[in-house]
This record gives structure tokens, sequence and C-alpha cells, in this order.
């Protein structure tokens, strides 16, 4: 070993004998980040600070991406793949990050809401179509037109809460993809497009805001796993997508004698049996 | 001290019979065997561990230090300070 060598070895080794050394030691290995957090980092190929923040989020919420992220720094990792490395990490923890520029502005969600009077939805949800049919709702050609009556809306409310107390797990998935075309669910993924779910104040990472923001995002992953299985169960069976619009139809006739009383219609929706096909009668009650 | 029957001498004692600080980080250091600065090939999870405990470390670190800046001052009337004497 050269003397050059033998230096370092030595500085090594009295930086961990020292209780003193051995602490800075521990903190610029572990935390090179530890100073105040307003303080400006330097990070390289980070000219807009973009870098810091993720860094410091991931500091504070993700440990494990936080020291990849430092070993990747002192290994001369670029901006770019230190986003991805961000990027995917994160993601990975079930927080869709597509780009760590959004990182700094809090816990970005999945916004998989229907907003059905914008005809881009019939656009990219083809397969809906024919749902809709059943509440006589179909896209317009003028798009810029297009308005949807709230008895649409009260009438998907009123199928949803029916079907969601099924004990047949695939009506139940019907009742998701109801609550999920009309808005229902009470799930912000679920029931905000982007441009809605934009106007609101992000979650932040903090821990406890964090598991929220998880629990919401596993929950609504949960319900459009479901509504993809209806869209799918109720597209395959047109005896079921009849009973669809023939309920429909009571509840807008329901609807009709309420003459604009804000009242929901209480009506006895009629479903064919999924295991025999033996179909109760429709019955109003209103 | 001040009033509080608290001498230096007692205060002295009391930090030095505080409890080592124990980190994994240091710990890791301590024990490494490579060469270099720095242990290499650490579990993930370990590795977790250690910057977890770091990171609120330095946080608790930080904030005793912010309190102690925002301390009123105290005039020590009782205790000759000769290297800070004016």
């Amino acid at each position: 070993m050269n003397e050059l060598l033998q230096t370092y070895t030595m500085l090594a080794a009295g930086l961990r004998s020292d209780p003193q050394f051995c602490l800075a030691s521990a903190v610029t290995w572990l935390d090179p980040l530890w100073q105040d957090d307003d303080e400006d980092w330097d990070v390289p190929h980070d000219e807009d600070g973009t870098l810091a923040i993720a860094l410091r989020v991931t500091r504070m919420a993700f440990p494990d991406i936080y020291v990849q992220a430092v070993e990747a720094i002192r290994q001369g990792a670029s901006y770019a793949e230190l986003d991805r490395l961000i990027c995917n990490a994160v993601t990975e923890r079930g927080i869709p990050l597509e780009n760590l520029e959004w990182i700094g502005f809090g816990v970005p969600m999945p916004a998989y809401g229907v907003e059905l009077n914008d005809s881009d939805f019939y656009t990219t949800h083809p397969e809906v179509i024919p749902i809709l049919a059943c509440f006589g709702i179909s896209p317009e050609p003028n798009p810029y037109h297009m308005t949807i009556p709230d008895c649409v809306y009260t009438a998907g409310r009123t199928i949803a809460a029916d079907l969601e107390k099924h004990p047949d797990e695939r009506d139940r998935q019907i009742s998701w993809l109801m609550q999920w075309i009309f808005s229902y669910s009470n799930n912000s993924s679920i029931d905000l497009d982007y441009e809605s779910m934009s106007e609101f104040q992000p979650l932040s990472w903090e821990k406890d805001e964090l598991a929220f923001a998880i629990d919401i995002i596993e929950e609504a992953e949960g319900i459009m796993s479901d509504v993809l299985a209806g869209i799918d169960f109720l597209s395959s069976q047109p005896n079921l997508l009849t009973a669809l619009e023939r309920n429909i139809q009571s509840i807008y006739k329901a609807l009709d004698k309420l003459k604009g009383k804000k009242d929901e219609p209480r009506i006895r929706l009629a479903w064919p049996c999924l295991t025999d096909g033996i179909e109760r009668r429709t019955e109003s009650v209103a | 001290m001040f009033n509080t029957g608290m001498s230096v001498d007692i205060l002295r004692d009391c930090l030095v019979a505080a409890t080592p600080l124990d980190l994994l980080g240091m710990r890791l250091l301590q024990t490494c065997p490579q060469q270099g600065l720095y242990p290499t090939d650490l579990p993930r999870e370990t590795l977790k561990e250690a910057v977890s405990e770091i990171v609120d470390y330095t946080g608790r670190c930080t904030a005793v230090a912010r309190r102690l800046t925002h301390l009123a001052p105290i005039p020590l009337t009782t205790i000759e300070i000769l290297e800070f004497g004016l």
C-alpha cells in the first residue's frame, strides 16, 4: 500500500474512532441534506431546484428512495436518470408520479372521474356508449351543446344504490360502474376528473396525509378494477342491459310523478337472476 | 444553577452521565470492514433504518437548537467566565 492510500486509510480510521467525527461522518454518509430545509442545496444537474425539492420529499416520506437517490448522485447520475429513479420508486409505493416536476405540489392523485358533458369522454371510452344509451345519452354531433339532465344522475345513483346491496359480486361491480359514471363513490380519485382535481389543494407528503392518499389510491384502484369488470360483464349480457334500460325508464316515470320535487324516487327495481335467469317483477312504490 | 441549586459542576456531571448516543449509522461505520470511507453492499432495509434514524436524530437536534436560540437571556452575575471577560 502506498503512502497516499495509507493516509486515506488512517483518516478513515480516525473518523470512525472519534465519536464526534464518527457522528459527523455518519450524517454526511446517510443524510447529506440534513441542513435546514429552507437552504439552497447544491445538487448537480438541478437548474430549477426540482431535484432539491424531490430529495427533500423523499428524505421525509421515503428514506430508502432518498438513499438510492443520494447514492446515484454520488455516482454522477444525470438529472434524467435521477428523475426516472425517483419517479419509478415512488410509483412502486403506490403514488403515480410521472414527472419530478409534480412532486413539489403535493401527493399526485390519479383522477379517473367522468365528465359526461365532455365529448372527449365518449371518444376515449367507447365501451361505455351502449351502457349510457340505456339512459338515453349518446354523443351528439355538436359536442359543445351536450347537457346531461339531472334525472340521468338520479337514475344512475338509484341503480348504484340498489345494486350495491346485492349479494352477487357481479351486481356490485355494476354498482361500482354506475358510481364511477355518475361520480357517486365518495372516493375523490373516482369522482373527480383531472380538471376538477386540480382545483383542490393536494395532500402533502406529511406522514398522515401520505398514508391517507395511499388509502384513497388503493381504494380507487380496487373500484376501477370492479368498474372494468362491470363494463365487461354488462356488455356481455344483453338481458341485463335490457333490464337496466327498463329500470331506468321506471325511475324516469317515478321522477315525472314527483313533478320536480327533490325527493329521491322510491322504486323497487327488477334484475335478472344471474344464476337461473328468473326475473323479479318491477314494482313502483312511489 | 441560577438560584436553583444547580452548579456548573453538577450540570457538567449530568451531561457526562448521559448515555452515549447509539445510532445504527455510526455502528455501521465503526464495524465497516472495508478500507473506504463508507460501507457498501449493505442490505436495503438496514440502510433504510439507518437513514430514518439519522434523519429523525438530526430533526430532533435542529428542533433543540431552534429552541435554544429562542431562550430569554439570563444574566450570569455569580459565575466568572474569564474567556469572555471584556
